[in-house]
């Protein structure tokens, strides 16, 4: 296939050629840069928030529940959206409606994935609530699956329904018995275990609970968020709702 | 690529599949935060930018981009490194058409944010020039069929090449081909009624 000139080089002084260069000569802010890095779980450097920072690339969430810093309770709920994100840690259940018609050939293909809570750059302050959670999942491409020829092949050990339940029993119990702290460090070794997660719900409902009492409620009302947009009649829902409207709820 | 499965029919709870390989154990690549970092790096403008021409606001361009990111650092380990820019344009389009359909409310003026845009940096005149430009370009685009606006896009603002493009769009290269030669033909003919119109353009 031999690619035609481009516009821009054909038309260099036209409008067209103007018009095209204004397009490609805009650009997001920095600030949209460095909360991407932070919301995709790669932060750590750009947020630069000292302990709250290293707790952040160290993946605990009690370390940052330690710090204690202002900025730790935004960042605990970012650090945790963004582990969420690269641990695949949210299972979806809503249907992802993609237009098949797009084209009049074939459309790519979408799979559903967890939800995204991106971080709105430029209306929220830096120190009340995170955002919240997108309310549908996001559709996502079909990932190119053609491997290198010298590509590693690793089998994934998807976590059993054995191994969920009693990660999500320990955090409770830990829960149960006022440690927060350790009901959450539990649930964030939880999310890191590898595949799909079965009881993601009732890791969300912990982890929201396990939010909430350790006094972190802006981040609690992020996971009650995400829990209702996953699954706004579930069994979970209602405890959901009680969290968000407990508090200052910002929407 | 196709399986012939519509995404509504794909199972609604389910992660993607893996990537398999012929020996029938899943493929996965290398996954490191650096990977992720520099990706998020080298391609958050233009998905951005693909973002802000298939019709999004620059908040929502904002909050769609982040939500390709977490997406791909989700399924870093599917994705071929050869192919992560096509995975991501994919996405972006997906995220894009979404938020076309799910579009809230809120309205915003972009004004007051514009001054935070790297392009602010010209002089105010430049700005307004190029926010005009843009705007006359958001218009033709709009005038398109989606389907012709994003091969155009692609191909004249972010430069892909065709045979990427059908990788992105995950269609044959004659079809891509086609609706570049329609998309170019439609953009110049309305550049062309724009430059008889009498005075300045809006």
């Amino acid at each position: 296939m031999t690619d035609p000139e481009r516009l821009l080089d054909t038309d260099g002084g036209g409008l067209s050629a103007a018009l095209l260069r204004a397009g490609r000569a805009e650009g997001p802010s920095d600030k949209l840069l460095a909360d991407t890095l932070v919301a995709a779980g790669i932060g750590a450097a750009v947020v630069g928030a000292g302990a709250a920072a290293t707790a952040l690339g160290a993946g605990s969430s009690s370390a940052l529940l330690k710090a204690g810093s202002t900025t730790s309770l935004t960042t605990l709920a970012i650090k945790w959206l963004g582990i969420g994100a690269v641990g695949g840690v949210v299972t979806v259940s809503a249907a992802v409606g993609v237009e098949k018609s797009m084209h009049s050939a074939p459309a790519p293909q979408v799979t559903a994935a967890a939800p995204a809570a991106s971080i709105d750059t430029r209306s929220r302050p830096p120190q009340p609530a995170p955002g919240p959670a997108h309310s549908e999942p996001e559709p996502v491409a079909s990932a190119p699956i053609t491997p290198p020829p010298s590509a590693p092949a690793v089998k994934p050990t998807a976590p059993s329904i054995a191994e969920e339940t009693r990660a999500i029993d320990q955090a409770r119990r830990e829960l149960a018995s006022g440690n927060a702290s350790a009901a959450l460090a539990t649930l964030d070794a939880y999310d890191r275990l590898p595949g799909p997660h079965r009881l993601q719900p009732e890791a969300l409902l912990v982890r929201m609970d396990a939010l909430a009492k350790s006094g972190n409620a802006a981040a609690a009302r992020v996971v009650a968020k995400s829990l209702l947009d996953q699954s706004p009649n579930g069994p979970h829902a209602a405890r959901a709702r009680q969290v968000l409207g407990s508090g200052d709820q910002k929407e | 690529m196709h399986t012939g499965v519509s995404p509504i029919e794909r199972p609604q709870t389910s992660e993607p599949p893996l990537p398999v390989a012929s020996s029938g154990e899943r493929v996965r690549f290398p996954a490191a935060p650096a990977r992720l970092e520099e990706l998020v790096r080298r391609e958050l403008t233009p998905v951005w930018r693909l973002l802000r021409r298939v019709g999004l606001s620059e908040a929502e361009a904002d909050d769609a981009a982040q939500q390709v990111f977490i997406v791909a650092a989700r399924r870093l380990a599917e994705i071929d490194p050869a192919r992560q820019r096509a995975f991501l344009f994919s996405t972006a389009l997906h995220v894009g058409r979404r938020a076309h359909r799910t579009r809230s409310r809120r309205r915003e003026d972009d004004d007051d944010a514009l001054v935070s845009r790297r392009d602010s940096v010209p002089g105010l005149d430049e700005l307004l020039d190029q926010k005009r430009a843009r705007a006359l370009l958001d218009e033709l685009l709009a005038a398109m069929s989606e389907d012709l606006r994003v091969v155009f896009v692609l191909y004249e603002i972010e430069e892909l090449t065709m045979a990427e493009i059908a990788q992105v769009l995950e269609l044959p290269p004659g079809t891509v081909a086609s609706r570049l030669r329609r998309a170019r033909a439609e953009f110049q003919s309305g550049v062309a009624r724009i430059e008889k119109t009498p005075g300045e353009p809006r």
